[in-house]
């Protein structure tokens, strides 16, 4: 082995990187500028390691799957807006219909 | 990490022993065990013009297969150990299967040395230069190491599980082994890229 004792940086980002989480490559680049071109390997690795989660496949005891899948988006995000600015268009149509309903029952009265 | 299914309550050491005497039934349960995993993984080594020359069923099924085969001369210690030797057997599956993906078109015998150029999902990602660095520095790290990135980058095993499949005494000391192995793989793939600039 190269060293016995791991940099505590070098660990803490092996660390996340072995638990799916986010990192922060180019801030801990700046803090640790010597660590630069062992921190890019890692950041290969990770890259790798997130192209063997998103493997097709895996549809039984991926693992992956639990530590990092977002939760799925919601559709109402997108729709509601859709339905909002639909809606005074509705109750202006209901409206002319009311109105010519209400002209209608006013002639054969007459 | 075993699929869906009924909990099978021998533990992959005692299938391994029984595969060995000719068991037939371990060998299908063993299988059965590592099928989905082998599968999800051959599905990004194995580059996608590869792919519908042969299903990766198959390949899994022959890695499965010559392992068995094999079980004479190699005896894994543990489930961990046992996982990187079916990973290297298909691994060279992999590679074999990318050459004559590369030779079928025009049925012409190439150089056994000769690499496919159609990259894998994982290349597409990591570029072949890079994977190519990976596997060597991978072939660097101790038995124990090599085993623990394989389980959770590769095959993305809980640590739990690595915990249970390397024999560990905790899925704590799997996540330091596995971060410990990345600080050292990396160094291994740096000392590598700086030999070679």
């Amino acid at each position: 082995m190269a060293k016995i004792e791991p940099d505590p940086t070098l660990l803490s980002v092996a660390e996340a990187v072995a638990d799916g989480l986010p990192v922060d490559w180019p801030g801990v680049a700046a803090n640790r500028p010597e660590l630069a071109r062992h921190l890019g390997r890692l950041e290969l690795i990770e890259r790798m390691a997130i192209a063997y989660r998103a493997v097709p496949g895996g549809e039984q005891g991926t693992s992956w799957t639990t530590v990092t899948a977002p939760a799925p988006a919601l559709p109402t995000r997108r729709l509601l807006p859709v339905a909002a600015a639909r809606w005074p268009w509705i109750m202006l149509v209901t409206l002319a219909g009311a109105l010519l309903v209400a002209a209608l029952w006013l002639a054969l009265l007459r | 990490m075993p699929q869906s299914g009924p909990p099978d309550p021998r533990s992959t050491a005692v299938l391994l022993a029984c595969a060995r005497n000719g068991e037939s039934v371990a060998r299908e349960e063993l299988a059965r065990r590592y099928l989905v995993t082998l599968r999800r993984w051959a599905h990004g080594r194995l580059p996608r013009k590869s792919r519908g020359l042969l299903d990766t069923d198959d390949l899994v099924q022959a890695t499965l297969a010559r392992a068995f085969r094999r079980l004479d001369e190699f005896e894994p210690r543990r489930e961990g150990a046992f996982l990187s030797y079916l990973r290297q057997i298909l691994l060279n599956q992999v590679r074999d299967e990318a050459r004559r993906g590369k030779r079928i078109p025009d049925m012409t015998e190439l150089p056994e040395e000769l690499p496919s150029h159609a990259p894998s999902p994982i290349e597409e990602v990591i570029g072949g230069e890079f994977l190519s660095a990976y596997e060597s520095a991978l072939g660097l790290l101790t038995d124990g190491q090599r085993e623990a990135v394989i389980l959770r980058i590769e095959l993305g095993y809980r640590y739990p599980e690595i915990a249970e499949s390397m024999e560990l005494s905790s899925a704590n000391a799997a996540r330091m082994l596995v971060a410990r192995a990345l600080v050292h793989l990396g160094e291994f793939l740096k000392e590598k890229s700086d030999g070679e600039d």
